[in-house]
C-alpha cells in the first residue's frame, strides 16, 4: 500500500514539475542577454530590445544581466553564462586574443567616450604625472588614454574603478580626471566637478566603440537564434533613429539622469547606419594592444585574419540587404 | 626523538599532499585543454614573469604583496585594538554588552563588501582600505574576547575572593590570563578575514597595487596563469602568517599543549 502511495506521489510530482514547464514555455527560446551599467547611451538598441521586450514578441525567454564594465561581460561570456551582449570592442579582441571564441555581430555605436578633468588642467599635454581613472585595464578607455600618453609624450598614471564613482573620485581629489563613455562624463560636467578636455573622437576619430556580441559557438551551431536576436536588434535600432526624443526619455530614466545630461551627452556619442563595424579603427586598437601586452605577443600571426575572425558581418549584410 | 620523527612526517605528507593537488591539476589542465585551467608550467611562467618584468603595467609582484601586507596589518591592528578592550570591557560589565547588543549585533551581520559604496563617499585612499579589512577583523576578535571572558573558570574566581582579592586584582590575575589563548585564536580566524577582504576591498579602485588589483586586472584580461599566481600568493602568505602565529601561540600558552586531541 506505502509502495503505491509513493508511487503515485512521484507520478505526481513528475506531472508537475513537468506540467508546469507547459507547452507555452517548451516552444520559448531561452537567452541570456549581458549589458553594461549605464550603457543606454553607447547601446541604445539594446536599451529599447529590453524596455519594449521586443526579443519575448519573438518567442525568446530572456534572462538580463548587468555588469560593471565590459571585461566582466566578457567573463561571463567566456564561462558560458550569458549568450548576447553588447559592450566595448576592445574587451572582446582581448577575450578573443586569449582563445575565447567571442565574435561580434554589429556595431552598437562610434565614439561617445571622453576625458574630463580638473580645471586647473587645460590642454594633454598637463595631463604628465597626473592621475587619470579608467573603467580598468581591459576597457577601451583604457587604451584610449595610453594612447592619449603616447600621442603627447607625456607620463599618466591610470586608476582603475567603477564608472558611477569615478565622479565621486575626482570631486574629492582622488583622482585629476578620468575616461568614460557617456553619459558619466557629462553628469560630471554637469555637476561642475570638472571639464571635458578630450573626447574620444578628438583621440582616434570614428573608432568603433560598443558592438554587439555573441559566441562563435552559437553563430556556428544555433544560426537561427543568432539571426532572429539581429532581426530584433536591427528593428530596436531603425526605431532609434526615428524616435530619438522617446528615446533620450528612455535612457533619462534608465539612467537616472535628467534629460538635460543625456542630450549633452549624446553630443559625443554616433551610429553608424547601417550599423557595421569600422574595422579599421578595430586594427589600431588591436595594434595597441599587442604593443601594450594586453594581447599577448605572437597570439596575433595576422592582423587582417584576427580581425575577420572576430568581426562577423555576413548575417548582418544578408539582414541589411533582405531590408 | 620521537616528535622530531612525526614532524618529518607531517613535512613529508603535507609535500605529497601538494604533489598529489598539483598531479591532479596537471591531468584535468591536459584533459581540459582550456585557456581557463592553465598548465603548472604555465602558471610557474606566469609568476616568474610577475617577479622579473612586473605586471602588465611593470609593477612588480613584490610591489603587490607590500601594498596587501600593509593594508592588512593597518586593518587587522585596529581590529585588535578596538575589538579586545571592548570584547573585555563588554565581558566582565555584561549589562554594556546586553545594553547595547541591538547595535552591536546588526553590524556584525553586514558583509564589509556592503559597506563599499559609503566607504567611497566617506573615507579616502588608504584609510578606506583599512576600515574595510577593520570590519572584517574586528568581530571575531570582539565576538571570541567577550565569549571567553564568560568562560572563565569560576572556582579560580571564587578562590582568589576567598583570599580577599579584588576586582582589579581579579581582572588582572585570573581573567586576562585566562581569556588570552582564546582572544589569540580570535585573532588567528580575525587575520583569516582579513586576507579575505582584501580582495573586495582592492575592488574598489583608485589604486593600481595590491594583490587583490593584481588578480582584478588580470581576471579583465582573462589571464588564468596570472591570477592564479595571485591566489596563490594570497593563500600561502596567508597559510606563512597562520603557521607564525600557531608558534608564537604554542611557545606563550605551552601550558595549553597539555590538551590535545591527538
Amino acid at each position: 500500500m506505502k509502495r503505491k502511495q509513493l508511487v503515485w506521489a512521484l507520478a505526481l510530482v513528475c506531472m508537475l514539475f513537468f506540467g508546469l514547464q507547459g507547452p507555452a514555455c517548451a516552444a520559448e527560446k531561452q537567452i541570456r542577454f549581458g549589458y553594461l551599467v549605464a550603457d543606454q547611451l553607447h547601446s541604445p538598441a539594446v536599451m529599447i530590445m529590453k524596455e519594449k521586450k521586443m526579443l519575448e514578441a519573438e518567442g525568446f525567454k530572456v534572462t538580463w544581466g548587468e555588469f560593471l564594465a565590459g571585461s566582466y561581460l566578457m567573463q561571463h561570456m567566456a564561462s558560458g553564462e550569458v549568450d548576447f551582449g553588447s559592450g566595448g570592442a576592445v574587451p572582446v579582441m582581448i577575450t578573443r586574443g586569449q582563445g575565447v571564441d567571442v565574435v561580434i555581430l554589429a556595431s552598437a555605436n562610434a565614439e561617445g567616450s571622453s576625458i574630463v578633468v580638473k580645471d586647473a588642467i587645460k590642454a594633454p599635454k598637463d595631463l604628465n604625472g597626473k592621475n587619470i581613472g579608467t573603467p580598468g585595464i581591459g576597457s577601451i578607455q583604457d587604451a584610449m588614454v595610453e594612447k592619449v600618453a603616447k600621442d603627447n609624450q607625456v607620463k599618466i598614471t591610470r586608476k582603475a574603478m567603477k564608472v558611477s564613482d569615478m565622479p565621486v573620485f575626482l570631486n574629492k581629489g582622488e583622482i585629476d580626471g578620468f575616461m568614460a563613455w557617456a553619459p558619466h562624463t557629462a553628469r560630471a560636467v554637469d555637476l561642475k566637478y570638472g571639464h571635458e578636455i578630450l573626447t574620444s573622437h578628438d583621440i582616434l576619430p570614428g573608432h568603433q566603440c560598443c558592438v554587439l556580441i555573441t559566441k562563435g559557438e552559437l553563430l556556428n551551431k544555433d544560426p537561427e537564434t543568432v539571426r532572429k536576436v539581429m532581426q530584433t536588434y536591427l528593428k530596436a535600432y531603425a526605431w532609434f533613429l526615428e524616435h530619438k526624443d522617446e528615446a533620450i526619455a528612455m535612457m533619462a530614466k534608465n539612467t537616472g539622469m535628467s534629460e538635460e545630461v543625456i542630450r549633452l551627452a549624446l553630443k559625443t556619442v554616433t551610429y553608424p547606419n547601417p550599423p557595421y563595424v569600422n574595422t579599421d579603427s578595430l586594427k589600431i586598437m588591436a595594434q595597441g594592444l599587442v604593443d601594450t601586452g594586453k594581447i599577448q605577443p605572437g597570439t596575433i600571426k595576422n592582423m587582417d585574419d584576427f580581425i575577420a575572425a572576430t568581426y562577423r558581418p555576413a548575417l548582418l549584410k544578408e539582414l541589411i540587404d533582405k531590408k | 626523538m620521537e616528535g622530531r620523527k612525526e614532524q618529518l612526517k607531517s613535512v613529508f605528507y603535507n609535500l605529497l599532499s601538494i604533489a598529489v593537488a598539483a598531479v591532479f591539476w596537471s591531468l584535468f589542465s591536459a584533459w581540459q585543454q582550456s585557456p581557463f585551467f592553465p598548465s603548472i608550467a604555465q602558471i610557474w611562467k606566469a609568476f616568474i614573469g610577475l617577479i622579473t618584468v612586473g605586471d602588465i603595467e611593470g609593477i612588480g609582484l613584490f610591489s603587490h604583496i607590500w601594498a596587501s601586507l600593509i593594508r592588512i596589518f593597518a586593518g587587522f591592528a585596529a581590529a585588535c585594538v578596538l575589538g579586545i578592550p571592548l570584547g573585555l570591557a563588554m565581558g566582565l560589565w555584561p549589562k554594556l554588552y546586553k545594553r547595547t547588543r541591538a547595535i552591536i549585533e546588526p553590524i556584525r551581520f553586514i558583509p564589509p563588501i556592503a559597506w563599499i559604496p559609503m566607504a567611497i563617499v566617506m573615507l579616502v585612499g588608504f584609510s578606506r582600505y583599512a576600515f574595510l579589512i577593520w570590519l572584517g577583523a574586528f568581530f571575531p576578535i570582539f565576538i571570541t574576547t567577550l565569549l571567553s571572558v564568560t568562560r572563565v573558570n569560576p572556582l579560580h574566581v571564587n578562590v582568589v575572593k576567598v583570599f580577599g582579592a579584588k576586582r582589579s586584582y581579579i581582572i588582572r590575575k585570573i581573567v586576562i590570563p585566562s581569556v588570552l589563548p582564546d582572544i589569540a585564536t580570535g585573532m588567528r580566524v580575525g587575520l583569516g578575514i582579513a586576507w579575505m577582504c582584501i580582495v573586495a576591498a582592492e575592488m574598489i579602485g583608485g589604486e593600481m597595487v595590491g594583490i587583490g588589483r593584481l588578480i582584478l586586472k588580470y581576471a579583465e584580461l582573462i589571464r588564468m596563469g596570472e591570477i592564479i599566481v595571485g591566489m596563490l600568493i594570497i593563500g600561502v602568505i596567508g597559510f606563512i602568517m597562520n603557521e607564525i602565529f600557531i608558534i608564537i601561540e604554542a611557545r606563550i600558552f605551552r601550558w595549553r599543549s597539555e590538551v590535545s586531541i591527538d
